[in-house]
């Protein structure tokens, strides 16, 4: 949620500087393939842009029978209507009157925001580790050299055992035995009446669309069960995720709801979350439920 | 089969009975530019209609369907968009592709849209179309 404020945020900034450049464009936006508003320029309302991308509905349906849309150009008698596509899925609008220089305003727009778009690509996730958030955290003091230890050696071994197991039967199982041998690395140890923490391995595969929220998983309803039953009925909501490159996050959790990825091992992540912790789909994650009594206090 | 006989009838279908002559002679200047056009290296055809009649010339049949629908929402949004931030009259939408261009205007009563390749100068066959 952050990021699309920051992403917005810098755009929007970005299309306002772009008209104080030219001051011949009246309007200016940037939209997705499906029709969502990302950013407008300060005189551009809602409404309008609504209505703006409403009309190009009819053209979006049919893009492909002409091969997707590069440009759209509509001149009229008092100026021009330019959308042209500034990444594989952006779109951006300009309105411009008749006086205006379009070479002019082509090369400012056409070089200023997709610059801008790399350039949030590139910086949003480090910003983001720097932004507080409420709902993702990715520890980066504590728990992260004692995850490193983890991860760095037995991983290793254990994601290639892993990936037979789950060509075999894809069946999640508690990996606490290549973890064991670690135990001692970690400094402070689990209070000994609690069971310790168990893990597993999961496929990753991704959750689109806008009613996805960012900052929770899916898993197997299985596993959260298990975990429900070692905890003396107490519900997990939360866990860990850490990587193989030793990147970790804490983020809410819940079962897989589609019916055909039920014990198929996979951890169903949020797109934006899995380039946060920058994996691929098919990857291996390894998951430890969170534990709010006790466990690292 | 029945596409191409679509095609065949509609692009031979009998002139309209037009009771104004000075519509009639434009609607027919206009399809005589747009037979003279379609012979313009990388056009790949046209639509042409009115509120009586049209006529539909593409190499390829399979796509006229998607062609007519992109064809009618390229000129509906031509005229929504220039209400909506007041630039006057609309004249005319270039739509291009990845792999095809395409330029749809108004005429007085007439609609057309000429579909081309991305190479060709859609403001040459603006000029021809006028001619």
């Amino acid at each position: 949620m952050i990021e699309d404020e920051v992403y917005s945020f810098a755009l929007k900034n970005a299309l306002t500087e772009m008209k104080n450049l030219c001051p011949d464009v009246t309007h200016s936006f940037i939209f997705t393939y499906d029709g969502e508003i990302v950013a407008g320029d300060d005189t551009t309302n809602n409404k309008t842009m609504t209505q703006v991308v409403d009309s190009f509905n009819g053209i979006f349906e049919k893009a492909n029978s002409i091969g997707g849309i590069d440009t759209i150009t509509l001149q009229t008698g008092k100026g021009r209507i330019q959308v042209y596509c500034i990444d594989k899925n952006l779109y951006m609008l300009i309105v411009a009157s008749k006086k205006a220089d379009m070479t002019y305003i082509n090369t400012v727009s056409r070089v200023l925001i997709p610059t801008i778009l790399k350039i949030l690509e590139k910086l949003n996730p480090t910003s983001l580790k720097n932004i507080p958030s409420p709902k993702i955290e990715i520890p980066k003091t504590k728990p992260k050299p004692k995850l490193e230890k983890e991860t760095s050696i037995p991983i290793e071994t254990s994601f290639s055992s892993s990936e037979q197991d789950v060509e075999e039967k894809l069946e999640l199982e508690i990996s606490s035995e290549t973890l064991e041998p670690e135990k001692p690395k970690i400094e402070e140890p689990l209070p000994e009446e609690l069971p310790e923490l168990p893990t597993h391995q999961l496929i990753v595969d991704t959750i689109g669309g806008l009613l996805v929220r960012g900052d929770t998983v899916q898993i197997d309803k299985e596993i959260l069960d298990e975990w429900e039953q070692l905890w003396e009925d107490k519900e997990v909501t939360e866990i860990m995720i850490e990587t193989f490159n030793g990147e970790t996050v804490k983020c809410k959790v819940k079962p897989i709801t589609d019916s055909k990825l039920k014990g198929k091992g996979l951890i169903r992540i949020p797109e934006k979350l899995r380039r946060k912790l920058d994996i691929k789909k098919g990857e291996l994650v390894r998951i430890t439920p969170v534990i709010e009594l006790g466990e690292g206090e | 089969m029945p596409r191409k006989k679509l095609t065949r009838e509609i692009t031979t279908e009998s002139p309209p009975i037009i009771e104004n002559n000075v519509e009639t002679t434009d609607t027919n200047r206009l399809r005589a530019n747009l037979e003279k056009i379609k012979e313009h290296p990388g056009v790949v055809g046209y639509i042409f209609r009115n509120t009586s009649s049209a006529a539909i010339d593409l190499k390829d049949p399979s796509k006229i369907i998607d062609y007519a629908i992109i064809s009618s929402s390229a000129l509906d949004a031509a005229e929504e968009l220039s209400t909506l931030f007041n630039l006057g009259a609309a004249k005319h939408i270039t739509v291009q592709g990845k792999e095809v261009k395409m330029l749809a205007t108004t005429i007085g009563e007439n609609k057309l849209t000429i579909f081309m390749e991305k190479t060709v100068d859609p403001e040459k066959i603006l000029k021809k179309l006028r001619i």
